[in-house]
């Protein structure tokens, strides 16, 4: 299978004045084109830092990413990074961070506004996205007027509105009932299997880890299988 | 884009509630701050009419009655009268003097006194001119145009006395006398009346001319008074003798060399000198004790309270609302908005709050200027009308310049007051951002 993402030593350290932590020893990894890939491990082992570190949110202390064959990192100029977090990457994350001051309509078209797309063509998208979420009679409600499920719902149609390869997710159904949480999954599933994106997601559910291709677990910073 | 940002600005209006008011209410403060300081920077920076650098004032006094060196015998009129022509010509014969003018006591520039008059023109169909004076004594040698440098309204040219001035009533007015009075500027020998009792023929027409600093030019007249100096017991405060140095002569070395050696030998009679003054010192005392120079002072220091109230307030606001905003900076970093892009956006924000409690306080200013009349006197002395070709004197130019400079001033001081905290927060890594406090 090709490749879409390719870790390389990854080491992470956090430096406090006091302490020093590694969060991440030496990570290699890779993630096949379409594959829907699980996170697994013990709170704190670093789960959360690998995620954003693929996700060019945080910079490893050293070691190599490559995300469909193009080196990233740090020696990349502000806009190019957020050219590549713009196309190639949409996350979802545990707390949703949708953007409180905006209705969910103009939550779910950042993307696009942030890519210089159109008024008229980004509204278009934003109707479709939400359908599909189930959410199109909600679009002029604000967060905090929607149950944590749906906010999930709109923080993924946020997150696909830009046909990004890749889907970033950690613990999308941390903060939500199991029933909630199975409609997310669902959802996740779905994008998987009928567009072929490429997901990692980041969970402490076996039962969720077990329906995807295959699960990575960490101990300590370190992968163990 | 602007749509969303307003709905987003609509939706923050708790937060913003605050320093929307604060701007309103500074708005409104710096307005009315800011006008009397931009008229009195308009009128000071009016042209003088004449060149205040190189003028002189020679001060005089007189012997008292219980000085020691006061001299009974020389207190006569003739012999005072003989001991100002000497003084006059020790000062016209100094190398470093060029020029010089014996005028009529305090008519001349900044001296604070006000020499008023009434010009009437040759025809019955127009009003009489209010004028200020300034008078000065045919003594041989002297020339007020020259020593003040007049210019004519006409040539540009520093103008002189024509050669005939003392056998004829010859006066010579600003431009705006000859405006008022003939409609025109090239009006040389055109006929006018003092007062309505002397003929005059008009010898010349000046530019307008600024007898203080942080006034506006009064329509004003030149002209000899009697045909020489006379004998009196007061000629120290009735004659105010100005010269000018030649070019090129060092202000300071003159003024050493002044003091040292012409000062202590300049005493006829009871008369004696104490000094001189630069004329643009009169002027400084002048704006001084008007409180001219005071309106500038404290309009400026409000001006800046003012807007380091804005500065503070928005710096405060946005490091409040940037703090809470962490999360979504990092949100926006994270759906691929560019640290530039996040910049903009706050910029934005600032410049909408700034131009909504601009149009807010203008109008508010604009009811109220309306209400008072809409009409700014600006540093204009009583009786007079507004020359209009001044933006001050026009309300409607005065309102907008004023209107501009505040919104203007706001929105600079504002954007800087939100470009530090944002500056700050957007270089953080997205993922610290994003991280749960
Ligand atoms: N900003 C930080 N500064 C210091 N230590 C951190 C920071 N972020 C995470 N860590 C530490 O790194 C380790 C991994 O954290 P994280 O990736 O959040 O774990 P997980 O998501 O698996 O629970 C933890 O020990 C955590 O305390
Ligand atoms: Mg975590």
């Amino acid at each position: 299978m090709e490749k879409i993402i390719k870790l390389n030593g990854i080491n992470k350290v956090y430096r406090t004045n006091e302490i020093e932590t590694q969060a991440l020893e030496n990570v290699n990894l890779e993630v096949g084109k379409g594959e829907f890939v699980s996170i697994m491990g013990p709170s704190g082992c670093g789960k959360s830092t690998l995620l954003n570190i693929i996700g060019l949110l945080d910079a490893p202390s050293s070691g190599k990413i490559e995300i469909n064959g193009d080196e990233i990192g740090t020696h990349m100029s502000d806009r190019a990074l957020a050219r590549f977090r713009n196309q190639t990457l949409g996350f979802v994350f545990q707390s949703f961070h949708l953007i409180p001051s905006l209705n969910v309509m103009d939550n779910v078209q950042l993307p696009l506004v942030y890519r210089g797309v159109s008024h008229r063509e980004s509204v278009e998208r934003a109707r479709i996205v939400l359908e599909r979420v189930g959410l199109s009679h909600r679009m002029r409600h604000i967060p905090s007027q929607l149950s944590g499920g749906q906010c999930q719902r709109v923080a993924i149609a946020r997150a696909i509105i830009g046909n990004p390869e890749i889907i970033l997710t950690d613990e999308p159904t941390g903060n939500l009932d199991s029933k909630m949480g199975a409609e997310v999954m669902d959802i996740l599933h779905e994008l998987n299997r009928n567009d072929g994106r490429t997901i990692v997601m980041v969970t402490h559910n076996e039962e969720q880890a077990r329906q995807t291709d295959r699960i990575v677990r960490f101990f300590d910073g370190r992968q163990v299988c | 884009m602007v749509m969303t940002l307003l709905r987003q600005m609509w939706n923050r209006r708790r937060q913003n509630g605050w320093i929307f008011l604060e701007l309103i209410a500074v708005g409104i403060f710096l307005w009315v701050v800011l006008d009397p300081l931009c008229v009195q920077i308009a009128n000071k920076n009016i042209d003088r009419g004449y060149e205040q650098d190189g003028l002189y004032l020679l001060n005089m006094d007189k012997y008292g009655k219980r000085s020691a060196r006061y001299s009974r015998e020389y207190d006569t009129d003739s012999i005072g009268l003989e001991n100002y022509h000497d003084i006059i010509r020790v000062i016209c014969n100094l190398p470093e003097v060029g020029s010089f003018v014996v005028n009529e006591s305090s008519t001349f520039a900044n001296s604070g006194s006000f020499y008023g008059g009434n010009l009437y023109g040759d025809s019955a169909l127009t009003k009489d001119v209010d004028i200020q004076c300034y008078w000065f004594y045919p003594v041989g040698g002297s020339d007020m145009l020259k020593t003040y440098r007049f210019r004519d309204a006409n040539t540009g040219e520093i103008m002189g006395l024509s050669p005939d001035f003392r056998s004829k009533n010859i006066v010579y007015v600003s431009e705006s006398v000859a405006r008022r009075l003939y409609g025109r500027t090239d009006v040389a020998g055109e006929k006018c009346w003092l007062g309505n009792r002397n003929c005059n023929e008009i010898g010349g027409v000046f530019r307008d001319f600024k007898d203080r600093d942080y006034n506006q030019p009064y329509p004003m007249m030149v002209a000899k008074m009697g045909s020489t100096i006379r004998g009196s017991k007061t000629m120290h405060w009735r004659y105010s003798i100005v010269f000018r140095v030649k070019d090129g002569v060092d202000a300071d070395g003159f003024e050493h060399r002044f003091n040292e050696e012409v000062k202590p030998a300049l005493v006829r009679g009871n008369y004696y000198c104490t000094g001189i003054s630069r004329l643009g010192e009169y002027a400084r005392n002048m704006a001084e004790m008007t409180g001219d120079l005071n309106v500038v002072r404290k309009n400026t220091i409000f001006a800046m309270f003012g807007l380091c109230c804005v500065f503070l307030g928005m710096v405060g606001t946005f490091w409040v609302q940037v703090n809470a905003r962490r999360q979504e900076i990092g949100v926006m970093r994270s759906l691929g908005a560019s640290k530039y892009r996040i910049m903009a956006q706050f910029i934005m924000e600032a410049l909408i709050l700034v131009t909504v409690t601009s149009v807010i306080a203008i109008a508010v200013m604009g009811y109220y200027v309306h209400a008072e009349g809409f009409f700014a006197k600006g540093g204009m002395q009583s009786g007079e009308m507004p020359d209009m070709q001044y933006w001050q004197n026009n309300p409607l130019p005065h309102f907008m310049i004023i209107s501009l400079v505040m919104y203007l001033s706001l929105l600079v001081i504002s954007i800087i007051g939100t470009c530090i905290p944002v500056g700050r927060a957007i270089r953080e890594l997205p993922a610290d951002a994003l991280r749960e406090e």
